[in-house]
């Protein structure tokens, strides 16, 4: 199959980003070294591309490259989340960009890369398209994980991350040739159609393999037990808001890709799914097993944390789980859950992250340990109180938005039929109540040392924060709209 | 209220004190308006209200009142300007942030006896965790982040289970349509006595952590101990009855075979509460842990009497609800105020006290005695009501019940002797008598214990028609 040109409007989107990126990259060539014009071309991009893609009809457009890439409401709820996420990256970012080291024209072009390549995954509907986007938004953030190499441990973060990432490319390749001659296409249409047709004969082992490999690539990047070794190295090294912004951003594509590529797999109806259960089942297994691996695993290891960046990689990780169940119920309500739990969790973990920073800066760039929290709730009572609604939210309490998307997926799992993943889920969020409340410990049930360092929050990072922690509280009270959105995009995969 | 009371300035204590006494002054002025207008003969909720709120999957907005929840909310409105005005003193650090988290933890309480809803009722649920974590962490005694910490993923680790449980009925009652959350719908169903025995056991572990019914009782000693006076009056006064509220109102009405089946087990365990909890008392020397291990073996008594599934057991169950509430809150108080003049709960520094406050004597007696069940306060009827539950599941379950009345009363006089009378203690030497603020407070507890006492109907009246509707599910007699 030959790409042919489709509508092309519906990358608009897309295409400001990019130009923004070459602008952001040579608009400083021309200026004075004074006034850095990267950060503004920046930002003006990507609200002109969200701008752009709130323009488009919610109901989605035609594809602008017809089995390669679409712009389906699923597409644009994801783009629409991944915008937000970089927004929120750059936000956090603002002042400690100058700390860090960060404020060079490649950071703002570069973000701006990894956002598009993200978006552009989100949408892929072919395996060639999907390896394109995947690794331009690796590539991208790489070379953003190691952005600031003279702080400790950063050159560390990003090799580890580049090398295992290399490693998931060629599985992933593998895994697409294999397809490709099973299938004879990469389409994911052809692929789900050379499944669905094989009804009463059992899939050839190309087939399977292939797909196991391409979606361990996807489970690589979004850091699922057991392919998450290099997340918390890396988050832990890599520059805090890039850290936000991988943890959050390459959950939203990463999972936005599997479920495109995995539901239109399943076995739906009576008679096929009776002849194609042998071949799905060890696959519904494995993803179960990983999930729940993720989720149990991740949060063992998050209790025995002391670095608070570290503790909230291997909260990542355990998200990741979470979010995986929504693919594992198998049903439109288990990909809306998805998608709130995706949703959600950028907010908060943008708002954890950016409080992280805000200790961080206090402390002169060090990376921040839960002693460094001590007695700061009271001596700063919104940032306190901030780090209070972004803890119960990670914890799933109530009247948070983390409670909301919790429950929708507990919802989903349990109408379809999956019980015991109910309860491992149920027993983590207790584990993970008890690390994401030693944060509240720390802020306000310990002394504050005597002349401590000065905790430097305020201004724009302080008003993103602000931002997500108020959309976490709204999004736990009104949880209506939420449900809305993510269950036209959700629904969209089951027509 | 919390709101507003964040926006008073953190330099005038004074106003924020009178700020929030106000607010909860004004809440329980509500809440004796809502009594008013309460029609104590009808069925059914009354002043029900319920907005849409989301529809996508089945939950509403709704609340409503029957006699149950207007006694409870009638006793959370009642404790919390005392926990107010217990604390005037105690708590100079970080003021604001103790009472708008009081007053946070008093809405939340509104919501967990009104809610008509299930989501609601959870939502509710689980909120009552967030002040009390930050009110026993933040304000509490030495070992406050390990006696948090243990009571609040105790009680999550019970409540997440409820959830899953609560997701599940919520799927029955949707049939096949989604979900739907309320109340109501729930009550009509007909479930396998299979899953009515799975989903009783769900629901049951939340509520049994919660009361605490042995053997699930272990976060209360260490949670009282180290909160603050407030806490412990309003954990002991008001959070215990959501637990024993949560077995008449879901378990009982929602599984009617399963509580049945479930029975025997439910007395068992409320009888070694009762009377293992009344036996830790008698071997305890501390103050506080006295009266948290009295606590348990009250609760216990409490769980007896709903488990007679008899009208007469229930209301007594009930009144037992309402009269611990009060007379264990005016217990915390007087470990309270001795606390703050002697910095020791360790009852071989006490005695003699009578002498030098016999203020403190006058009240603190009426207050044991209540907690002993002496004829004449209200402690009495709730106890006799509670035998006569007990006498109807069998006579041999009222005699051990009996014996903890025994026991009762020896650890009540053990404890009046330790702290009023003998030879002055070492801890005892700066003592001054209450204040009119301790003298008020406590006497407004004694002139409710007497009342209650003497006269209970109004209160049985109000409650009789909500339990025999939830008698009326049951297939009992």
């Amino acid at each position: 199959m030959t790409p042919s040109f489709g509508n092309l409007t519906a990358l608009l989107p897309d295409l400001a980003l990019l130009a923004g990126a070459l602008l952001a990259l040579g608009v400083d060539l021309f200026g004075s070294h004074k006034k850095p014009w990267a950060r503004p071309v920046a930002m003006a991009s990507l609200v002109l591309a969200m701008a752009l893609l709130l323009l488009q009809p919610c109901s989605g457009s035609a594809d602008p490259f017809p089995g390669f890439l679409c712009a389906d409401p699923l597409a644009m709820l994801a783009k629409f989340m991944l915008l937000t996420i970089a927004l929120l990256a750059l936000g956090i970012g603002w002042e400690a960009a100058l700390g860090l080291g960060l404020d060079h024209p490649e950071y703002y072009s570069l973000i701006l890369i990894a956002t598009y390549g993200m978006m552009s995954l989100a949408g892929s509907t072919h395996l060639v398209s999907a390896f394109i986007s995947l690794e331009v938004f690796s590539l991208a953030m790489y070379i953003l994980a190691g952005f600031n190499r003279r702080a400790p441990g950063n050159r560390e973060a990003a090799l580890k991350y580049f090398l295992t990432g290399a490693f998931a490319a060629a599985f992933y390749l593998f895994g697409a040739a294999l397809l490709f001659t099973s299938a004879r296409s990469g389409g994911f249409a052809a692929l789900a159609q050379a499944w669905h047709g094989s009804a009463g004969l059992a899939m050839p082992l190309t087939y399977l393999g292939g797909l196991a490999l391409v979606c361990l690539a996807f489970c690589f990047k979004i850091g699922l037990v057991p392919f998450h070794a290099w997340v918390p190295d890396a988050y832990q090294g890599a520059p805090t808001p890039v850290s936000a912004f991988l943890s959050a951003g390459a959950k939203v594509a990463g999972l936005v890709v599997l479920l495109r590529l995995i539901i239109p797999l399943l076995p739906l109806f009576g008679a096929e799914a009776a002849s194609l259960a042998p071949s799905w089942q060890p696959m519904a297994l494995a993803l179960a097993l990983m999930a729940a691996a993720s989720m149990t695993f991740a949060n063992l290891a998050a209790l025995r944390q002391t670095d608070l960046k570290r503790m909230l990689a291997y909260s990542s990780i355990s998200h990741s789980g979470y979010a995986m169940l929504g693919l594992v119920a198998g049903t439109a309500q288990g990909a809306g859950a998805l998608l709130i739990y995706v949703l959600v969790y950028a907010l908060m973990n943008f708002a954890a992250f950016g409080l992280v920073l805000a200790v961080e800066r206090g402390l002169g760039g060090r990376s921040a340990s839960f002693d460094d929290l001590n007695g700061l709730g009271f001596k700063a009572p919104i940032f306190g109180l901030l780090f209070g609604v972004a803890a119960f939210s990670l914890a799933g309490l109530p009247p948070t938005a983390g409670f909301t998307a919790k429950f929708a997926l507990l919802k989903a799992l349990l109408q379809s039929g999956h019980l015991p993943l109910v309860l491992v889920a149920v027993a983590n969020s207790v584990v993970g109540a008890a690390y994401y409340l030693r944060l509240l410990v720390h802020l306000y049930m310990k002394p504050s040392p005597t002349g401590g360092p000065a905790l430097q929050f305020g201004g724009v990072p302080a008003f993103v924060v602000v931002i997500a922690a108020l959309s976490l509280i709204l999004g736990g009270l009104f949880p209506q709209a939420l449900t809305d959105l993510t269950t036209l995009a959700g629904g969209i995969l089951f027509r | 209220m919390a709101a507003l009371l964040a926006a008073l300035p953190r330099s005038k204590p004074g106003l924020l004190r009178a700020g929030a006494l106000l607010a909860t002054l004004l809440s329980l002025g509500l809440a004796v308006l809502v009594a008013c207008a309460f029609e104590g003969g009808r069925h059914g909720m009354q002043m029900a209200e319920a907005l849409d709120w989301v529809p996508s999957w089945g939950i509403r907005y709704s609340l409503g009142v029957d006699g149950v929840s207007l006694l409870l909310i009638l006793l959370n409105a009642f404790l919390f300007p005392a926990a107010i005005l217990v604390s005037w003193k105690s708590i100079q650090e970080n003021l604001k942030e103790f009472l708008i988290l009081l007053l946070g933890l008093e809405s939340a309480l509104y919501g967990v006896f009104l809610a008509r809803d299930v989501f609601l009722f959870y939502l509710f649920w689980e909120a009552t965790l967030i002040p009390m974590y930050f009110l026993i962490g933040v304000w509490g005694g030495e070992r406050r982040v390990y006696a948090t910490l243990k009571f609040v993923l105790y009680t999550l680790s019970g409540s997440l289970i409820m959830l899953a449980a609560i997701l599940w009925m919520a799927f029955r009652a949707g049939r096949g349509q989604g979900t739907d959350f309320s109340l109501a719908a729930w009550q009509g169903l007909a479930l396998a006595p299979k899953e009515q025995a799975w989903l009783y056991g769900a629901f049951f572990i939340a509520f049994a952590i919660k009361v605490p019914l042995f053997p699930f009782h272990t976060w209360l000693p260490d949670a009282h101990v180290e909160a603050p006076t407030a806490g412990s009056v309003l954990l002991a006064g008001v959070l215990l009855k959501m637990g024993s509220y949560g077995l008449w109102r879901f378990n009982q009405t929602l599984f009617p075979a399963a509580a049945m089946q479930f029975r025997p087990l439910l007395v068992a365990l409320a009888l070694i509460g009762l009377i293992y909890g009344a036996c830790m008392v008698l071997v305890q020397t501390d103050f506080k842990k006295m009266v948290a291990y009295s606590s348990v073996s009250h609760m216990g008594a409490c769980i007896l009497g709903l488990a007679s599934y008899d009208l007469q057991g229930q209301s007594g169950a009930v009144l037992t609800m309402i009269n611990h509430g009060i007379s264990t809150g005016a217990l915390f108080m007087v470990v309270g105020m001795f606390y703050e003049r002697t910095h020791t709960r360790d009852l071989s520094q006490y005695g003699g006290a009578a002498a030098r406050m016999p203020m403190m004597a006058l009240l603190f007696t009426p207050v044991a005695l209540s907690s002993m069940g002496v004829p004449g306060t209200n402690g009495f009827v709730n106890e006799f009501l509670v035998m006569v539950g007990a006498w109807r599941i069998s006579p041999w379950v009222a005699l051990a019940a009996a014996t903890s009345l025994v026991l009762g009363a020896s650890y009540m006089l053990r404890m009046l002797q330790k702290t009023l009378l003998g030879p002055l203690g070492s801890a005892m030497s700066h003592l001054h008598d209450l204040d009119l603020r301790e003298t008020i407070l406590l006497a407004v507890f004694v002139i409710a214990i007497l009342a209650i006492g003497i006269w209970p109907k109004p209160l049985l009246d109000v409650m009789a028609p909500a339990l025999k509707d939830s008698l009326a599910h049951f297939p009992l007699s």
